[in-house]
């Protein structure tokens, strides 16, 4: 046991693993006017992200709500529902093991180098972002390059198609 | 004395199965092994193995072996994932060599290549063995280097690379006339890709992440086992071993088994197993913050497992017969989704020997 100390002292000074993940640098209100759109017109579908069991859950008008009533579903979004929506996003934006963020790769068509997503095996006619240029994946590559909007900023119209 | 030498170096290492100088030329055996996993989160694994090994004219065995795993699974993890039962294969091919170099002294030269849907691997090692104090005691040394290449089901444009470095320093003393004592050591260190591509951090309602362990992690493990004689049919086996990492997880396993000679041919094998792991410092069941780390891996979390199981075997003239079953309870203690886990391990293995 006593030679075994060493050890243990060595495994003791290597943690630190446990500290939180520092604040990526994600501007609010470029997400509510630019990306939140996005998501809402093309991946919060209740069959897609519009569903609590996937890891991309996003509440969107017209579909899954939070704290909203039943018969009033195309209310315009809660700052929760945007806050909840802003932290799940957030944390798709990092790097991915291969490489690129999810939440820019996933919905990117495999064609135009994007990883493989069950959601174009489901809706046949290709991925939700057939090219770089879309202006959807546009907005979505902005904020996760640093882009900032003011806060009297309005939620865009054009989200692609 | 040397035949209860040779007994426990089975024990720690292949490559120390039996002496190169001392097995006759030309003489060799083929094993197939057919193993059954099942329990009860869904998750089946079928196993076919063919292992074959023969000793040339000069001091020198050669062994390949080759395997496959046909796994059909829609466990916890799967579900939780939002995906359904999956069924693939793996199959694995090795080779190794062993030299005897004089009397005393064996080298052990093995490679081994394994693929899935989703995961490739290359691993070679390389090992070097010597009798010591007239054969009452060996010293072993080996390295290992495995290289592996980590895709998604489905995705050829995911790649992520994981190399893993190991080390083990063995040694194996005679006791006494009865009594065989077995200590070994093994480092090793991990770099790349520790992950799961399909396994995601998720806290309902406040955010959701791809798992993000650590790039590095180093492992030690000390095990010392005594092999024991109780008069000429019965065998007594028991081990004990300490792992520590720098993730956090410290783990012991004790292991006791007993061996009984029926008849000259037919031999009983009773053994419990213990095992006990407490979580890695990052693990969480449910972040209520993005940290640096995280991962949601039950293997991970704090548990313990018990296993017990029974072995038949037969020996004859040229070929052997062994049948196996475990049964094994596991116990996670901070996975509310899977509490516990009951699994049972049946194997029939044949060898024919010549």
């Amino acid at each position: 046991m006593v030679k075994l100390f060493p050890i243990l002292l060595l495994v003791g000074c290597a943690t630190g693993l446990d500290g939180p993940a520092s604040e990526p640098p994600l501007d609010r209100e470029y997400f509510r006017c630019d990306v939140q759109p996005v998501l809402a017109a093309r991946c919060s579908f209740p069959a897609c992200h519009g569903s609590a069991r996937r890891p991309l859950s996003l509440y969107a008008p017209g579909r899954m709500r939070y704290g909203v009533n039943w018969d009033r579903p195309k209310e315009p979004m809660t700052m929760a529902e945007l806050d909840m929506n802003f932290a799940v996003a957030s944390g798709f934006t990092s790097a991915s093991p291969a490489g690129e963020p999810l939440l820019l790769a996933k919905p990117l068509d495999t064609s135009a180098g994007g990883y493989y997503h069950r959601g174009a095996d489901l809706y046949t006619a290709g991925d939700v972002f057939m090219a770089k240029d879309d202006p959807g994946y546009r907005m979505l590559a902005s904020w996760i390059a640093g882009a900032t909007a003011p806060t009297t900023c309005q939620p865009v119209l054009e989200v692609g198609q | 004395m040397r035949l209860q030498l040779i007994l426990a170096l089975v024990v720690w290492s292949r490559a120390a199965s039996a002496q190169v100088a001392d097995q006759e030329s030309g003489k060799g055996d083929v094993k197939g092994t057919f193993a059954v996993y099942a329990d009860d989160d869904a998750t089946s694994v079928v196993t076919s193995v063919v292992d074959a090994t023969v000793r040339l004219p000069v001091p020198v065995t050669i062994n390949a072996h080759a395997l496959v795993d046909a796994v059909s699974s829609a466990s916890v993890d799967v579900i939780s994932a939002a995906t359904k039962r999956f069924q693939e294969n793996r199959i694995e091919e090795g080779a190794a060599v062993r030299a005897g170099v004089g009397q005393a002294t064996e080298a052990t030269l093995g490679y081994t290549h394994s693929a899935e849907n989703d995961w490739q691997s290359h691993a070679l090692e390389v090992g070097v063995a010597r009798d010591l104090a007239k054969k009452n005691a060996k010293l072993s040394i080996g390295y290992g280097f495995t290289h592996n290449r980590v895709g998604r089901a489905k995705d050829p444009s995911f790649e992520a690379m994981l190399d893993i470095h190991g080390a083990q320093l063995g040694f194996a003393q005679v006791i006494d006339r009865r009594t065989l004592l077995t200590l070994a050591y093994t480092l090793s260190h991990a770099s790349g890709y520790q992950g799961s591509p399909y396994r995601y951090v998720m806290t309902a309602g406040e955010f959701a992440a791809p798992e993000t362990p650590p790039e590095a992690r180093t492992r030690h493990a000390l095990t010392a086992r005594m092999l024991r004689s109780l008069g000429l049919a019965t065998t007594l086996d028991a081990s004990y071993r300490f792992y520590v990492d720098d993730w956090g997880v410290v783990s012991h396993t004790l292991e006791l088994a007993t061996s009984h000679a029926i008849t000259d041919e037919i031999t009983v094998r009773v053994r419990a197993r213990g095992y006990r792991q407490n979580r890695a410092d990052f693990y969480r069941e449910a972040y209520d913050q993005p940290m640096q780390y995280m991962t949601v891996d039950r293997e991970l979390s704090t548990f313990w497992d018990a296993m017990g199981g029974v072995k038949l075997g037969y020996a004859g003239d040229s070929f052997d017969l062994d049948v196996k079953v475990d049964g094994i309870l596991y116990k996670f203690a901070d996975y509310q989704r899977l509490a516990g886990r009951v699994a049972l391990v049946t194997s029939l293995g044949v060898t024919w020997r010549w």
